[in-house]
């Protein structure tokens, strides 16, 4: 299983999370956007990948979770200009559900 | 209650078909672009049209305004994530039921939908006061002055516009020129029409050389 931590409580966040819930291989657990309750679940669960509304995060928050834990997936997606960010620096602009469960197992 | 989606989103369009089926709400079609959401509600007739703005082709106001040309009744609720001030008063004259944000969270989203399939009207809070702001500027500018005559003052953008319009800049250049889209601009013209009582581009143009607003070069 692979495990993805899902952050913010937005509409946009909830329709993601029926989407990668209805993949059997993804095991998602939901977090607010607050960056230390974030780095709470990363400790304790350990998740593959955290997938977040870049929105919704500061930008330093980002980098410092991503320097924090580099070998996690780390996912932006920008619901405003439709891009999904990988923050290894990959990006793919209007991203498809096949895309982003892709790259959480790839 | 039946609902038709409207979104070039992909990941978004999936992921709220899935999340209202699972709240019992039927979707019985989804459009990629405003001309689908006009021809797939005109065929479909759903109870509720949740359309996106910036879509590619025909915006989502534009496929307001042509439904509710066709169909006044049907119900229309903007789902965007623009707080733009021009693009939800451009919404709410084309007819829209309501505007709601993508930041929305799901409970009061849905609960929103419900209100709207009872005829009530649906504004994210955190609009309602941009609304209100509108209209009692609107107000001001349409009470009279002291002495009878009309005192009215343009906002810097719209100044801004009515220069470049005088300029003999088109829309698309003006957009262009301000970093704005090009309905930002459509909509200060359409303020500016309304507050300087004028009727179309020319007479903006006189206007504004009347008030000494064209530079000279």
């Amino acid at each position: 299983m692979t495990r993805v931590l899902l952050c913010g409580n937005s509409l946009f966040v909830a329709c993601l999370q029926t989407i990668l819930e209805a993949k059997p291989t993804l095991d998602i657990q939901l977090a607010d956007t607050n960056p230390e309750h974030i780095r709470k679940h990363i400790d304790v669960w350990k998740p593959d990948a955290l997938v977040l509304e870049t929105a919704l995060m500061k930008t330093t928050a980002v980098l410092s979770i991503l320097q924090d834990y580099p070998h996690m997936k780390l996912i932006g997606l920008d619901i405003e200009d439709h891009h999904l960010m990988v923050f290894s620096g990959s990006a793919a602009s209007e991203p498809t559900p096949e895309q982003l469960i892709q790259i959480i197992e790839g | 209650m039946k609902i038709l989606l409207a979104d070039d989103h992909a990941l978004f369009l999936e992921g709220l078909r899935n999340l209202l089926t699972l709240n019992g709400i039927q979707v019985i079609g989804t459009a990629r672009n405003g001309l689908e959401a006009v021809e797939r509600t005109l065929q479909l007739r759903p109870d509720i049209v949740l359309m996106d703005i910036r879509m590619p082709g025909c915006d989502g106001i534009t496929a307001t305004r042509l439904i509710k040309t066709e169909w006044p009744d049907c119900k229309i609720v903007m789902l965007t994530t623009s707080v733009e001030e021009p693009d939800l008063v451009e919404a709410i004259r084309s007819g829209a039921n309501g505007y709601l944000l993508k930041t929305l969270e799901a409970g009061p989203f849905l609960t929103y939908l419900k209100g709207v399939e009872r005829g009530e009207a649906a504004i994210s809070r955190e609009l309602a006061g941009t609304l209100l702001k509108v209209v009692s500027r609107q107000d001001e500018t349409e009470k009279p002055g002291r002495n009878g005559a009309e005192k009215v003052q343009l906002t810097a953008r719209q100044t801004e516009i009515l220069q470049l319009v005088a300029q003999g800049f088109s829309n698309k250049e003006i957009s262009r020129c301000l970093s704005v889209s090009e309905h930002t601009v459509k909509y200060h013209l359409g303020e500016i029409y309304q507050r300087l009582n004028l009727k179309n581009r020319e007479q903006a143009v006189e206007s504004a050389r009347k008030n000494g607003l064209i530079r000279k070069t």
